[in-house]
């Protein structure tokens, strides 16, 4: 298999709702993985306290893997450079950067946030929950892409306080 | 026979034992199942079961497993089909069915209006006693004054009971032996009612000293079919809430037993049921049997009945919300079966919560021995949520094997620190009023320390 076919089949893998391929060729092996929404909500679920005796979440149905790792949910995967803190959702939902499509987002990097100040939506029944900064901040970081589904306590933004 | 077809996804809107016994169930249907958990349950064996798990709130039940929306709203970003809602919680909240049903999600359990009949009790009393099954003696739906509260008393004789109609658990429950009692009553219960249940409305039962607690475990599936599956016996509680519970009960004949499961089949008709439900009656000294209540949801104890029947009733509760038909009319329970709950409390100081961790943990197994519990070496009981800790079931051929291998089986029981009523509930089980199935609500008392009169 040559780059532009491995090109193609990027492509075409990306265009399907498969999460997983894997061919192999020639002795050669190649496999392509997307992460889905549904891991990624997951990815903060891994508990080291559990006894290794137990089955790993999500195997043995096959199903979308609960175990993820390093989805953006996850605290673990989450590193803060000194002096940043993070704006994290009130609630499970969807989240949202814009008051509607084709609107600008709410905040973009390098804005500066009021006490109050509305950065996002994230809905959850039909209702537009609207989230604020509790401090001035610079905004540093957007950790979710619009639309995400994310849970409670999910960090959406990572904001430098002011003073 | 096989749910799939209908549900692929199932989320579980529970915690703890039964969370964990729902994803079992899902699993051997080959159901992908969805846990919801508070920020006090990140390393509960529930979340770390299940194939997806998300955060929906803080540890404070009204706003994680209690919050409608989030619980919706987790559902849909996972792709959930149906919710399974267990015990407690949300599990008989009318309107979180028709939310369920208006947002397109399936519902694992009966119709928003069967549970809306079923948790105004003093509505359920008079469908059910209109459908020919007696009822406790008592007010014609919720009493209006304290004036019609005396009155019916008067009539009815004391002692009485004032219930919350849309109560459970014990609360909004009062005993009046008198008069002067009964008015204080009232409006306790009605302040009670209101505070815990966001409604005040209250109706009067007469008190049946010494009645035993009966319930029929029933099926019911939407062409209307409905059988019985047995009745268990959950007599021996602390603080009104199961402690030990069998099936079949020793207090029933044949031709009792035969009379109490066809009331159990009529008040759940009456209701219009279509899942797994649970009438319960109170069994006066005298014989007598009266309905008292229907339990719309899988009880704590359905495992007995699994036990004698062999029918995985989670997933019963699954394929008849999936609309699948019963397929069986009569079911024949063989052997015995009793349960133990083990709650982290402390029976010598009046049943004190023992929340914390559990860095040891021994549970039992062998013939005929079962233990559904959320636990695991190392876990945290928070001290948000119910203290129920474990079950522990045992079944024989005969109600003597299984007592004998549930107090063996109990003795085994080890949770570290934590204090927990299996020593109890062995002590209960070997003595003999308990073995000659002379069971009374007062039959724990023997067992508990006596309250200091210093």
């Amino acid at each position: 298999m040559d780059f532009s076919e491995l090109q193609e089949l990027i492509r075409l893998f990306e265009s399907t709702g498969l999460s997983e391929m894997e061919i192999e060729e020639g002795g050669r092996r190649i496999r392509l993985a997307k992460k889905t929404a549904t891991e990624i909500i997951a990815g903060g679920t891994v508990m080291p306290l559990v006894p290794a005796a137990l089955p790993a979440a999500g195997t043995p149905t096959g199903g979308s893997s609960g175990t993820g790792g390093g989805g953006l949910s996850g605290e673990g995967g989450l590193r803060l450079e000194e002096g940043l803190v993070t704006i994290d959702s009130p609630m499970v939902g969807t989240f949202y950067n814009a008051a509607g499509p084709g609107e600008p987002p709410f905040v973009q990097p390098g804005d500066t946030v009021e006490a109050g100040q509305v950065v996002c939506i994230v809905e959850a029944m039909k209702i537009m929950n609207e989230v604020t900064a509790k401090v001035p901040a610079i905004v540093e970081q957007v950790l979710v892409n619009n639309g995400d589904p994310v849970e409670y306590g999910q960090p959406l933004f990572a904001v430098r306080p002011l003073a | 026979m096989r749910a799939e077809a209908v549900f692929r996804r199932i989320l579980i809107a529970n915690r703890g034992e039964i969370a964990v016994r729902i994803i079992r169930a899902c699993r051997q249907m080959g159901i992908t199942t969805v846990a919801v958990y508070s920020t006090a349950d990140r390393d509960s064996l529930h979340a770390h079961l299940a194939d997806e798990a998300i955060c929906i709130g803080p540890p404070e039940a009204s706003e994680s497993y209690l919050k409608i929306p989030s619980i919706i709203a987790a559902a849909e970003v996972a792709n959930a089909q149906a919710i399974h809602p267990g015990y407690g919680f949300l599990s008989e909240n009318a309107r979180f069915a028709m939310i369920c049903r208006e947002c397109k999600l399936g519902w694992i359990g009966p119709t928003p209006e069967a549970m809306a009949l079923s948790g105004d009790k003093a509505a359920c009393r008079a469908a059910v006693g209109r459908a020919g099954v007696p009822v406790v003696p008592g007010s014609d739906g919720v009493v209006q004054s304290v004036e019609e509260a005396v009155a019916l008393a008067e009539r009815m004789g004391y002692p009485v009971l004032v219930k919350a109609a849309f109560g459970g658990g014990g609360k909004g429950m009062r005993l009046a032996l008198n008069e002067a009692a009964l008015k204080h009553a009232v409006g306790m219960a009605q302040n009670e009612a209101a505070a815990a249940f966001g409604n005040a409305g209250v109706y009067l039962e007469k008190f049946i000293d010494g009645a035993r607690h009966i319930e029929v475990q029933v099926l019911g599936d939407t062409t209307g079919r409905i059988i019985a599956l047995g009745e268990r016996e959950c007599t021996i509680q602390r603080r009104h809430q199961k402690l030990i519970e069998e099936t079949p009960s020793p207090a029933l004949g044949d031709t009792l037993r035969a009379k109490i499961l066809r009331a159990g089949v009529k008040a759940a008709r009456a209701i219009g049921y279509t899942s797994a439900g649970t009438a319960e009656f109170l069994l006066a000294p005298s014989g007598q049997f009266y309905f008292i209540e229907f339990n719309a949801r899988i009880q704590v104890e359905h495992t007995i009945t699994e036990e004698v029947t062999g029918i995985d009733l989670v997933r019963e509760q699954i394929r008849l919300a999936a609309g699948e038909p019963l397929g069986y009319s009569q079911v024949t329970p063989e052997g015995s079966a009793i349960q133990a709950r083990i709650y982290a409390e402390d029976p010598e100081h009046n049943f004190r919560p023992c929340p914390g961790r559990v860095d040891q943990l021994h549970l039992p197994g062998g013939p005929g021995i079962r233990v559904d519990t959320h636990l695991y070496a190392g876990c945290e009981i928070p001290r948000y949520y119910d203290s129920l800790a474990a079950k522990v079931i045992a079944r024989g051929r005969d109600r003597f094997e299984a007592i004998d291998r549930l107090a063996c089986a109990l003795d085994e029981v080890h949770l570290g620190e934590i204090h927990n009523t299996a020593g109890l509930c062995a002590r209960i089980l070997r003595g003999n009023r308990f073995r000659r199935g002379d069971i009374a609500p007062d039959l724990i008392d023997e067992y508990l320390p006596r309250p200091e009169s210093s």
